[in-house]
């Protein structure tokens, strides 16, 4: 296990030095294009609508944010240059970079920030991200159409901005890092808030987008950060087949392709001169069993604790998915879990199991039904757990349902065993225990129904906890509390695998949404 | 003929109402909350409520599908859920592209059908027909999903004489319209073939031959032209099937086009766009079965419509 698990520090060291110290060992080359396909069509190239992963990945090439994530998941400033905090956590001070141009030529200032927060918060702009903002001060009151202007964004002048908000909020600069959150040019909106072109400060420009066929974006040769982007050109893709970019990426069409299917991970494993190509990085998520307490037999924390040491996690993520996945004993994606340091909970331990089985009453086991939306993943996973669980006399029959579908019934909470993609945006252990946990998301995202005040009251006093090591002690006895409850079992961080061609040097993968950044990319032909 | 055009457009009308209407409840129906899939894994509440008044779906149901009616018959579906664009727009740019597609499928079908049924009739019993027929039985089997991966694989991936999937030539759109026209012509030559076996054994072709036609005449003249009212009966049919059946396709040659828009219309629970492709399709098939009705006039003039 610890060897294992060095093992993995060491390949990820190397990975990420490959990523960025490789980039900056040779001198970059300017110039050519990258090719970025899509299974779908991004739909709208709004940021503040910036929803899917796909959406954010393309609007992170437009688009720059106060702040940004960098590959470790660390929230790092961006159009920001430096800002202050007070003492109460209430009033952040931001103080602006100088020369940030618009792709229109105009320099960005602090009333950029107001307008485009304001944009943001409008009900007219029937934006994703509309929730992004409400801690602020006013912004209730904005989006209620009862006051003119958000009144806790203050500009103070051209370079400083002043943002109050109602209560401390911990995650405040992260949610400033999303691209929900994305600085726009008004000369790009209409006059009801209505998206009408991309007009950002990020490092590629917006040409052409022919909805379901592609987006095309250039280089901003007035871009802040100096001497980037290296790349001329970015050409998205969009609604090609996996299989086909399998086939296009083989071809060297492609010099970057996300594996979304094992299948695709092992077609590419079985060819020698691809097989090196692949790169699995921390991604955003973690794939979990909801058990719902309101229906027997999960009523009884005997059969939740169960089932969480019948499961053979190893298996699950190196064999049944493929290794997509790295074996999970904690409930947070992997990047999260490192950096509060959480323990390991429940091993494999099949007697354990059985015993635990005896002892609520169900010696022989009982039936039930696990619920998966159709995805491939999810399915392999579903069946593993499936195998794993008959071995302590659980009959799993396993329901995979459309995601609509899965969508209604999960967030209804009608579902006593469900199988579930727990992600996370901007990297913070808030995102986990609030919205998947919290007593006040059911019906909603808390699927498994969980409830325990104490676990709630630490969750909430956290949010409001500014210091993180303050803030990590609190998850981290949050954390105990729901292991012991268990309305999760825990199977395996997913991870972002991609393949990528080794002409292509400097792009960033990271474990958040953004997933991918390629303002350094650079190809050495 | 004139007032029998004029019932059948009448009787077109509650058809195309009771379609949509059904496809209307049918979509509330569904489990899925458009609004709840638009926020994706974050679920805000005050967001969705700000949303579902945003797009109307605080209504009850009738309003909504009077506010449809009403608007469609202004030819104004609205924005779509997901996109925010004209369904307008996004139904004309994707219906275009599955047109050219579905008539360069619908040409090779005929192209490729017809004259393979009329060569393995008049080779009956041969090798030539027991192959043609072999051939037509595979076409009719194979997936249209194996057969665009086949195609892909040997044509584009392996000998690179077209592109792998995308718009933008007309090298674009041979191996899509190829995959899409096998099926079509594989039945069109079966049912060509087994007509013309059936015309061949008449006295008039034995009389046409009798009086020295050419055997090109006896076939085109006198056979092929009187086995027509089934050909035609099915390729009307499959004008319908060819505009539906193309969703694999498209997503397979990432081909813009309106079965690819409609099936991640109906998972996104996209209510307006779902609404107006319904009632194209209904318009559309309406119009191909009228017209199909009223060309059996021209083919066999024994048939009259009073």
């Amino acid at each position: 296990m610890l060897r294992r698990k060095l093992f993995l520090v060491v390949v990820s060291v190397l990975l990420i030095g490959l990523f960025t110290l490789g980039a900056q060992a040779q001198t970059p080359k300017y110039g050519g294009t990258f090719d970025y396909a899509l299974d779908r069509d991004v739909g709208s190239i709004d940021p503040h609508s910036a929803h899917s992963v796909q959406r954010i990945n393309v609007g992170l090439m437009m688009f720059d944010q106060l702040f940004t994530f960098d590959t470790t998941g660390q929230v790092v400033p961006n159009l920001v240059e430096s800002y202050e905090i007070s003492p109460d956590g209430l009033v952040y001070t931001f103080h602006l970079r100088k020369g940030v141009k618009f792709h229109t030529g105009r320099e960005m200032t602090a009333q950029d920030v107001k307008f485009s927060f304001e944009r943001l918060s409008d009900p007219r702009t029937q934006a994703l991200g509309y929730a992004e903002l409400n801690s602020v001060l006013g912004k209730q009151e904005f989006s209620n159409g009862e006051a003119a202007e958000i009144t806790g964004i203050r500009v103070i002048d051209d370079y400083t901005v002043e943002i109050e908000l109602v209560a401390p909020d911990a995650t405040f600069t992260r949610k400033l890092a999303k691209v929900y959150t994305s600085i726009v040019g008004y000369e790009g909106i209409g006059e009801n808030m209505e998206f009408i072109t991309p007009v950002g400060t990020g490092p590629f420009k917006y040409v052409e987008y022919v909805p379901n066929q592609h987006l095309i974006l250039e280089r901003n040769p007035d871009y802040w950060q100096e001497g980037l982007p290296y790349l001329d050109q970015v050409v998205v893709h969009m609604n090609v087949d996996p299989s086909v970019q399998l086939m296009r990426y083989q071809s060297g069409q492609l010099l970057y392709m996300e594996i979304a299917s094992p299948v695709q991970k092992l077609t590419l494993e079985a060819d020698p001169r691809l097989r090196d190509e692949i790169v699995a990085m921390p991604g955003p998520s973690v794939q979990v069993l909801t058990m719902n307490a309101n229906f027997p037999p999960f009523d009884k924390k005997e059969v939740r604790h169960a089932i969480n040491w019948a499961i053979n996690r190893e298996r699950l993520a190196y064999n049944v998915v493929g290794g997509m996945g790295e074996p999970a004993y904690a409930p947070f994606p992997e990047d999260i879990t490192k950096r509060i340091g959480l323990p390991e909970w429940y091993g494999y331990d099949v007697e354990k199991a059985k015993a635990l089985l005896a002892e609520a009453g169900y010696p022989d086991g009982f039936k039930t039904e696990l619920v998966v939306v159709a995805n491939e993943i999810q399915r392999l996973a579903s069946e593993g757990v499936q195998a794993d669980l008959a071995e302590i006399g659980i009959e799993v029959e396993v329901r995979v349902v459309e995601s609509a579908t899965y969508t209604a019934m999960m967030n209804e909470g009608r579902v006593p065993f469900g199988n579930m993609n727990v992600g996370s945006q901007m990297s913070d252990p808030d995102e986990v225990f609030m919205d998947f946990l919290h007593s006040s998301r059911t019906p909603g995202l808390n699927r498994a129904a969980y409830k325990n005040p104490e676990f709630d009251a630490l969750v909430e006093k956290a949010r409001q906890t500014v210091d993180d090591q303050e803030r990590f002690e609190l998850y981290r006895q949050a954390a105990e509390i729901m292991m012991e409850d268990s309305p999760w079992a825990v199977l395996y961080y997913l991870k972002s695998v991609a393949a990528v061609k080794p002409e292509l040097k400097g792009i960033e993968i990271m474990p958040t949404r953004p997933s991918l950044r390629i303002t350094k990319a650079w190809i050495d032909r | 003929m004139q007032r029998y055009v004029i019932k059948r457009l009448l009787i077109a009308v509650p058809t195309i109402i009771g379609i949509t209407l059904a496809a209307f409840i049918l979509m509330y129906i569904l489990p899925g909350d458009p609004v709840a899939i638009l926020m994706g894994d974050v679920l805000d509440m005050r967001t969705m409520e700000m949303l579902r008044e945003q797009l109307g779906l605080n209504d009850p149901l009738y309003v909504q599908y009077y506010r449809f009616i009403s608007n469609a018959l202004r030819r104004d579906f609205g924005k779509s859920y997901q996109t925010k664009r004209l369904v307008n727009d996004i139904i004309s740019s994707a219906l275009a592209y599955t047109g050219k597609l579905t008539l360069a499928a619908y040409i090779i079908s005929i192209v490729v059908g017809i004259p393979a049924g009329v060569f393995a009739a008049v080779k009956h019993n041969s090798w030539g027909d027991t192959g043609t027929m072999v051939l037509s039985m595979l076409g009719i089997c194979l997936p249209p999903f194996v057969v665009a991966l086949l195609l892909l694989y040997v044509f584009a991936f392996r000998l690179a004489w077209f592109p792998l999937g995308g718009t933008g030539s007309f090298a674009h759109m041979i191996l899509p319209a190829v995959t899409l026209g096998i099926r079509p012509a594989a039945m069109l030559a079966r049912i060509t073939r087994s007509g013309m076996l059936e015309v061949l054994r008449q006295d008039y072709v034995r009389t046409a031959r009798a009086k020295g036609l050419s055997q090109r005449v006896v076939l085109t003249r006198h056979a092929l032209k009187n086995c027509l009212i089934p050909v035609i009966t099915v390729m009307g049919g499959q004008i319908g099937g060819l505009l539906s059946g193309s969703v694999v396709v498209e997503s397979i040659f990432s081909w813009p086009g309106i079965g690819k828009v409609s099936v991640e219309a109906i998972l996104a629970r996209d209510f307006p766009v779902v609404q107006a492709v319904v009632l194209l399709s209904a318009l559309v098939v309406v119009g191909i079965n009228l017209l199909v009705d009223l060309s059996y006039a021209f083919v066999d003039p024994r048939i009259r419509y009073e």
